[in-house]
């Protein structure tokens, strides 16, 4: 920021000097700029950061195990001892909800990664070899569109089974359909610039271009729609859990700890609000940091 | 065109056999007997005669076979979680009451969005910008169980102006159409400014202003025809999702509707509604991808259709 400061309009200015003094701003740097510049981007990174951090941590910061129970103390409200109260049979809420934290993100975190082993390999085929490839990835694709979201993974965690585990198989699953389009839609475009001739008159092999220079020239797109899938996975896992196909006992889980306080919530508000706010602020951090991510990376602001 | 829209139908069709051919295998994947009845012990007889019945004693090809050969014929069959009606009845009185639901979340999440984004757009980067944008993805991030808690909280335990769930008079639809329009409202809202920026910032526009026609000429004519375009193939593919119910809001409140369905015949393995919801869902899915995509050559002319 300190650099930003001493030019009243860094990215015009940057772009007019680079003609003149050259000052090699490199691409990432330029983003990164970009990105910073954005108050509801930083916003998302500072909360996102935070929420990693406190559920990486989650031993060392909740004050009591998930699963300790103290009956004499059941359905405090919040004071001192109990900054967020406990539920009807002594659980910590402040400890629940730190650690329920954990379980929406292990589950955002590594859905997604799942949903990328499939969509990208699948993308990258498509479009790259186009033809029969593309014909059947497409195919696939569209059915997978036409079930209703949802449903399709309450079939599923009946198929398997709840548990961490499955949660995570099932919406990686069902979500990696976003990610196959996107990927091919970058390689069909990418494929027809010069570089590309340009390693192929080289005698580069197919999966060579794809990996070393389709891929991280469709990266950029691919890293916005990456952040954006994990508030969704989380989302998703929240809807399961509420349904109750979700995340078994005594594992807490964000969306478990709302659906479970339904039933007392006329009484004992703070059941349901505090899991709520960090189901809020969990999904904001991701939506506002791929948002900035996009504005930051988007090539048209070159 | 003709030629174009025929084979989109064919498409849909090959779309919806593989459709039922996935729900088919998956339901009888699924571990558990929708017979169980649990403390009573049936008969091996009875039991062998239900699995006739229904036909579970026949190869698996053979039952997806005579299923799909009545379902082309209008017969979906008799739900197990309610034998005396059929399937199609069941669907046909709930779904009105889900769809009530969606045209009312429709009618209010779509006009207010747009106008909610066009303000934004308008306002760029301003406070107004900034709050319009905090309370769309506010309306993003709550699930909508959530939204549905707490106005049920506030509007029917503290307040008492609505009931908290149920179905029959016009007071017992504010409180879920309330809730289940926040979620679309914010995204038409996200999208329009979105849409409106890009196209603020095209060359036409400022040509037009330069021919000094006024903010708002500008922006009826010439913004919202060419925003229109992305809007269109993003936010109408939305709508069955919408006319389809949503399963919690439905939960919530205690609705009649479909979405109800969804969950029961999942839990208890009612083979007949889940295989009919699914394609019913598909079908309403693939049309309106169809008509998404006719209403894109209609506005912008530079589109073909193959």
């Amino acid at each position: 920021m300190s650099d930003a400061s001493t030019a009243a309009s860094p990215i015009r200015l940057a772009g007019a000097l680079t003609a003149a003094e050259t000052p090699r701003v490199g691409n990432t740097r330029r983003a990164l700029r970009r990105f910073f510049r954005q108050r509801l981007a930083v916003v998302g990174l500072v909360i996102t950061t935070f929420l990693i951090a406190v559920a990486l941590f989650a031993p060392l910061i909740a004050p009591t195990p998930y699963d300790k129970t103290i009956l004499m103390d059941a359905n405090t409200f919040p004071n001192r001892q109990y900054p967020f109260g406990t539920d009807a049979i002594g659980h910590d809420e402040l400890s629940r909800i730190i650690y329920g934290l954990r379980t929406s993100l292990i589950v955002g975190f590594s859905a997604v990664a799942f949903a990328c082993l499939i969509g990208i390999p699948l993308g990258l085929l498509a479009g790259l070899r186009g033809g029969l490839a593309d014909f059947v990835v497409l195919r696939i694709v569209e059915v997978m569109t036409a079930f209703p979201g949802i449903l399709f993974a309450m079939f599923l965690v009946s198929v398997v089974g709840g548990g961490v585990r499955n949660i995570i198989l099932v919406i990686g699953a069902t979500s990696w359909v976003v990610l196959c389009r996107l990927t091919r839609a970058q390689l069909l475009t990418l494929r027809e610039r010069e570089f590309v001739q340009a390693v192929q008159a080289l005698g580069a092999s197919d999966w060579r271009i794809a990996v070393r220079h389709l891929l991280p020239n469709a990266l950029p797109p691919l890293i916005v729609a990456i952040t954006l899938a994990i508030p969704t996975a989380i989302f998703t896992e929240a809807g399961l859990s509420f349904l109750g196909l979700g995340i078994d006992e005594p594992t807490p889980s964000l969306g478990k700890m709302v659906a479970d306080s339904a039933p007392y919530i006329r009484l004992y508000w703070y059941l349901g609000l505090f899991p709520t706010v960090a189901i809020a602020l969990a999904m904001l951090g991701f939506t506002f940091l791929g948002d900035g991510l996009r504005d930051a990376l988007d090539p048209r602001q070159n | 065109m003709a030629r174009y829209i025929l084979g989109r139908i064919g498409g849909l069709a090959f779309v919806l056999v593989a459709v039922s051919i996935v729900t088919f295998a998956l339901t009888r994947a699924v571990p558990g007997d929708p017979f169980a009845s649990g403390e009573r012990q049936v008969p091996a007889a009875t039991q062998a005669a239900r699995a006739a019945k229904y036909g579970f004693d026949k190869p698996l090809w053979r039952q997806y076979l005579n299923y799909m050969g009545s379902a082309l014929h209008g017969d979906f069959g008799v739900p197990f979680q309610s034998p005396t009606r059929t399937v199609t009845q069941l669907i046909a009185d709930t779904w009105p009451v889900t769809i009530k639901i969606g045209l009312g979340a429709i009618l209010i999440a779509y006009p207010l969005g747009i106008l909610l984004g066009t303000i934004a757009a308008t306002h760029r980067n301003g406070p107004i910008d900034y709050a319009v944008t905090f309370v769309a993805s506010l309306g993003l991030v709550l699930p909508n169980f959530v939204v549905a808690t707490w106005l049920i909280l506030l509007f029917a335990v503290r307040l008492g102006w609505f009931p908290s769930g149920g179905w029959g008079t016009p007071q017992h639809l504010v409180l879920p159409i309330l809730a289940y329009s926040l979620g679309p409202m914010a995204l038409v809202a996200r999208y329009v400014r979105t849409c409106l920026v890009d196209t603020l910032d095209a060359d036409f526009v400022r040509t037009a202003r330069a021919k000094g026609l006024s903010d708002r000429r500008v922006l009826s004519g010439h913004v919202a025809r060419n925003a229109l375009i992305p809007f269109i193939t993003v936010m109408l593919p939305e709508i069955p999702n919408i006319l389809t119910g949503s399963i919690f809001i439905e939960q919530m409140f205690r609705i009649p509707g479909l979405g109800r369905f969804f969950v029961t015949s999942t839990f208890t393995r009612d083979y007949p509604m889940i295989m009919a919801l699914v394609l019913l869902v598909a079908v309403v899915w693939g049309f309106t991808y169809l008509l998404t995509d006719i209403l894109y050559t209609m506005l912008d002319p530079r589109i073909r259709l193959r």
